[in-house]
C-alpha cells in the first residue's frame, strides 16, 4: 500500500496531531541542542577563566620571586668588592708552601710550621708558625698576609726579643685557616 | 435579493470531504514544519554549531600567560644559583673583613711604647665575644726602675687605646752589675662588631 493510498485513511485530526508533534519535536530538539551548546560554552568559558585567573596569580608570584631574586643579586653584586689580589690556597700543603714562600720574600725565617689537622671544626685548620724576623720584616710579612690571603685569620701573636742587642725577634703566630668553599 | 436556490445540497461524499480536509491539514502542517525548520531549527543548529566551534577568547590568554610563566620560571633556577654563589662570596668577604689587621694594630701600638721601656715579650690574642671582639695583650717590659715601669703603665693608660691596663707583676732582677725591673702588664682593646648593612636576603619575607 502506497502513501497516496494511506492518505485515504488519515483524518484531519490525525494530521493535526502528527503535525503538532513533529513541529514540537523539531523545535524542542533544535532549541535543546542550542541550549546545550550554550551551556557547554558557558562552562568552558568559566573553566578557562578560572584557569586563567589561577595562572595569572601564579605568574604574579613567579614575577615577584624573580624580581626579589634580581634585587638580591644586584644588592649582593653591589656589596661584593672584587679582590683580584686575593690568593686562596685550597689545601693545607698549598697554604704551607705559600706561607713559606711569603716568608722568604720578606726575609723572614720560618722555624716551624705546624698545621693541626685534628681540628674539631673541619672548615678551620689551626696553624702554628714560629718565625725569626726583624720588626720591619715581620710587619711586611703580616701586611702581605693580610692583603693577599683573606682566609688566614691570625688568632694570636707572640713576639719575644732574642737579646737586647739584636733586632731579631722570635715570633709565634697562631693562624686559623678557613678553608675556602668550592663554588 | 432572493437566492436562486433556497438550500444547498452537498452531494460530495463525506469521505471525500474528510480526505480533502486531511490533505489541507497535512499541507498546512508541512508548510508550518518547513517554515519552522527554516526559521528556527536551521538557525538554532547553526548557532549551536558555531557556539561549539568558536574559540574561547580567554584560551589565547591562557596560552600566552602559560608561555610567560614558563619564561619567568625558567629564569628562577639561574637566579637562585647566582644568589647562592653571591651569598657564598658575601660570606667569605664578611669573614675576610672581620680579620684583625695586625700591621695596623702594631703600627698603632708601637709609638705608645715608652722609649725607656724595653719590650721583652709581647703576646696578643683575639677573644671573640657576642657583641665585640677583644684583643688581650700580655706584655713584659724591662725598665731601669720601678718608677719607669709605673710611668710606662700610665703612658699606656693615657693613650686611650685600651679598655683596661693592669700591672700584673713588677719585680727587680739583677742583670750583671745592673738592676732592672721586669713588669708584666695586661691590657685589653675592645672593638664592637661592625654594624653591617641589613642582609638583603633577610628582607625577602
Amino acid at each position: 500500500m502506497s502513501v497516496k493510498e494511506h492518505i485515504h485513511d488519515i483524518t484531519p485530526l490525525h494530521a493535526h496531531i502528527a503535525g503538532a508533534l513533529i513541529l514540537s519535536a523539531l523545535t524542542a530538539t533544535s532549541l535543546g541542542f542550542l541550549a546545550s551548546a550554550w551551556s557547554d560554552r558557558r562552562a568552558e568559558i568559566s573553566t578557562t577563566n578560572t584557569t586563567l585567573s589561577s595562572l595569572e596569580q601564579e605568574l604574579d608570584r613567579a614575577r615577584a620571586l624573580r624580581a626579589d631574586l634580581i634585587r638580591v643579586v644586584h644588592d649582593r653584586e653591589a656589596s661584593i668588592t672584587p679582590h683580584p689580589e686575593y690568593i686562596r690556597p685550597t689545601t693545607t700543603n698549598e697554604l704551607a708552601a705559600e706561607l713559606a714562600a711569603l716568608a722568604e720574600r720578606n726575609a723572614v725565617r720560618v722555624e716551624s710550621l705546624e698545621p693541626d689537622t685534628r681540628s674539631p671544626n673541619p672548615d678551620i685548620v689551626p696553624i702554628r708558625i714560629a718565625l725569626i724576623a726583624t720588626f720591619a720584616d715581620l710587619d711586611a710579612w703580616l701586611t702581605t698576609l693580610h692583603t693577599h690571603y683573606p682566609d688566614t685569620h691570625i688568632q694570636s701573636l707572640e713576639i719575644r726579643t732574642t737579646s737586647p742587642d739584636t733586632p731579631e725577634l722570635n715570633v709565634n703566630i697562631r693562624i686559623d685557616w678557613h678553608k675556602p668553599t668550592i663554588s | 435579493m432572493t437566492q436562486p436556490y433556497p438550500f444547498v445540497v452537498n452531494l460530495i461524499p463525506n469521505r471525500r470531504i474528510r480526505r480533502r480536509a486531511a490533505i489541507v491539514a497535512v499541507r498546512r502542517w508541512s508548510i508550518a514544519i518547513l517554515v519552522t525548520a527554516l526559521a528556527v531549527a536551521l538557525p538554532a543548529n547553526a548557532l549551536a554549531l558555531h557556539q561549539r566551534a568558536a574559540a574561547i577568547p580567554a584560551k589565547s590568554s591562557v596560552v600566552s600567560v602559560t608561555s610567560e610563566l614558563d619564561t619567568v620560571r625558567s629564569a628562577i633556577p639561574d637566579l637562585k644559583a647566582r644568589q647562592s654563589e653571591l651569598d657564598r662570596q658575601h660570606a667569605e668577604q664578611r669573614l675576610a673583613d672581620s680579620r684583625v689587621d695586625w700591621h695596623s694594630f702594631l703600627t698603632l701600638l708601637a709609638p705608645h711604647i715608652p722609649d725607656n721601656a724595653h719590650l721583652e715579650t709581647f703576646t696578643a690574642s683575639i677573644q671573640r665575644e657576642e657583641t665585640m671582639d677583644a684583643i688581650l695583650i700580655n706584655t713584659r717590659i724591662r725598665t731601669r726602675s720601678l718608677s719607669e715601669a709605673r710611668d710606662a703603665l700610665v703612658t699606656l693608660e693615657n693613650t686611650g687605646l685600651f679598655a683596661s691596663v693592669e700591672m700584673m707583676e713588677s719585680r727587680q732582677v739583677q742583670t750583671g752589675p745592673d738592676v732592672a725591673v721586669l713588669s708584666s702588664i695586661r691590657a685589653r682593646i675592645e672593638a664592637p662588631h661592625k654594624q653591617t648593612k641589613p642582609d638583603p636576603k633577610d628582607t625577602n619575607g
